[in-house]
């Protein structure tokens, strides 16, 4: 069966970044999550990095030879959720 | 800003056992839930609590019926508010959890924070895994048994373990046909023009029109670590997961963490887990913790007990 | 582009009857437009729902690689089933109930999160 070559080896979903750019950017130094994502907009995406990370790390293991368990986890920012400006707008700092 | 003395983000098994714990103790309690009902995953993993309900205070039952009796019970606290279709979003300083629903935002400041966030499921990458018709095992359950929609007819199950098989029975209850099941992402690729149509193990190809991936789940406690709570990466436990006390609390304090979010956990544990964390962040004496502690021991299984003593919050780490 | 791509559109999706869970309760119909046709939906059920049920399994098209996407997590965590709803881009449709008249679009690469307020 063919596979069309537009339907490559996602690790991150959302941005669209392909394993051979997560490969790169290991074997250019980059061995922790946030290193990663910085170089390769993996895990940027609107799920925060919850389908990809894990994917990440294992390869940081295997291709950079960093004890998985020994990495940090991505920084975690809000919002934990996709949520609306409209109503984060509703928010009064001042309340 | 609204203030109250418990605040629990989640309301599945866990959350809700954290929030009647709590609730029983006469603090007010708020509990709150992205989706418009209580029961979290008793609505999509519906045969969980068939023959056992668990430690909840309810019959035994399909999850969404059990799920419906728990609701009622909530109602019945005065003490209690139950915020629907509210998502927290955001987790700051001082136990400040920022709330948004369609039309409402606010910020809430809570004397203790129970995170009972669930899980999230694992997905490894594998060629062709993002065609429409490839998705994971709990949206599967969720446009199954909640939405009541049939994703595909000919099915591929991808993973090995106890969700695959739970997968598999729910799927026989469809009345759709299971084509294939393999256990990893190795030799495996779907492929399609425009949407699934076949997957391929090694030299086989298969016909399908849809395929779950039920590889696992990962505890899903972002919260706890916007709130700068440590953690680690704890395979065993299924992801990146807090450290805790032996009541659930998290290196900050006031915040806990119980159930899936702490590592996944079988439906005892996470209810025992929740109960324990409630009643902990409502303020219960030592006898009273001591007692739930010894229940969470009795349900735990060892691999839980062992995994919990590796992400176990030291002394040296608790500033409390 | 609200075809199923391979015309592989699968038929009788909606699971009327469920040993455990019982016949699907009767509900108020209202009707939506997905690029421009009308579909039938269930009151309350989020839009991806409706268009599964009516063989819709494309949601958008990926900015970079144009590549077509429909629901993965099901649950309002990744970004797959996004879709122009009403004029508003990027409303994850797997968690966003249909309401009568709702003009459900497929989206096409990147909505800008600054326009995503109508």
């Amino acid at each position: 069966m063919e596979l069309p070559d537009r339907l490559r080896d996602y690790v991150c979903r959302c941005e669209e970044i392909p394993r051979s750019a997560v490969s790169a950017a290991i074997q250019e130094g980059n061995l922790t999550l946030n290193d990663v994502k910085r170089r390769t907009r993996a895990g940027m995406g609107v799920c925060q990095g919850i389908f990809c990370l894990r994917t990440v790390a294992e390869m940081i293991e295997a291709e950079g030879g960093v004890d998985a368990d020994s990495l940090e986890p991505m920084t975690a920012r809000p919002p934990a959720r996709l949520v609306t400006l409209g109503s984060l707008a509703q928010l009064n700092p001042e309340e | 800003m609204r203030t109250v003395d418990v605040a629990i983000v989640g309301a599945g098994p866990a959350g809700i056992a954290a929030a009647l714990a709590a609730a029983e103790s006469g603090v007010r309690t708020l509990l709150i839930d992205e989706s418009p009902k209580v029961g979290g995953h008793l609505h999509w993993r519906i045969s969980q609590t068939l023959t056992d309900n668990a430690g909840l205070p309810v019959a035994t039952g399909p999850g969404p019926q059990v799920a419906a009796e728990l609701e009622s019970l909530l109602a019945s606290f005065s003490n209690l508010t139950l915020s629907l279709n509210t998502v927290a979003w955001g987790l700051f300083e001082d136990r400040v959890l920022a709330l948004a629903s369609e039309d409402h935002a606010e910020e809430v400041q809570a004397d203790a924070i129970i995170l009972t966030t669930g899980s999230t499921d694992i997905a490894a990458p594998f060629p062709g895994w993002t065609l429409p018709g490839v998705l994971t095992a709990r949206a599967a359950q969720t446009f199954l048994h909640v939405h009541r929609v049939l994703p595909g007819h000919r099915w591929a199950i991808l993973g090995e373990g106890d969700d695959a098989d739970e997968l598999a029975g729910d799927l026989a209850r469809c009345d759709v046909e299971i084509v294939v099941r393999h256990g990893s992402v190795d030799n495996f690729r779907a492929s399609g023009t425009n949407r699934l149509a076949h997957v391929e193990i090694e030299d086989d190809v298969y016909e399908v029109d849809a395929l779950a991936i039920a590889m696992g789940r990962q505890p899903d406690a972002e919260l706890a670590f916007q709130a700068q709570a440590r953690g680690a990466f704890v395979r065993v436990l299924g992801g990146y997961t807090p450290f805790r006390d032996l009541n659930g609390q998290t290196s900050e304090v006031g915040v806990y963490v119980a159930g899936d979010a702490a590592g996944i956990a079988t439906l005892p544990e996470l209810v025992a887990e929740g109960q324990l964390a409630g009643k902990a962040a409502a303020g219960a004496g030592d006898a009273e913790l001591t007692r739930a502690q010894g229940l969470l021991n009795t349900v735990a299984n060892r691999r839980r007990r062992e995994a919990i003593e590796r992400s176990r919050l030291t002394d040296s780490l608790n500033p409390s | 582009m609200t075809d199923s791509g391979d015309s592989t559109a699968i038929r009788g999706r909606r699971l009327n009857e469920h040993e455990l869970l019982g016949p699907l309760p009767d509900v108020e119909p209202v009707e939506i437009t997905v690029d421009g046709q009308p579909f039938s939906a269930r009151s309350g059920e989020p839009i991806a729902a409706a268009l599964m049920a009516n063989g819709i399994d494309i949601c958008r098209a990926m900015p970079e690689s144009g590549e077509s996407r429909g629901v993965f997590c099901g649950v309002g965590r990744c970004s797959d089933c996004l879709m122009i709803v009403d004029g508003v881009l990027n409303v994850r449709t797997c968690v966003t109930p249909v309401t009568e008249g709702m003009r459900v679009e497929t989206q096409h690469g990147l909505g800008q999160w600054e326009d995503s307020q109508p």
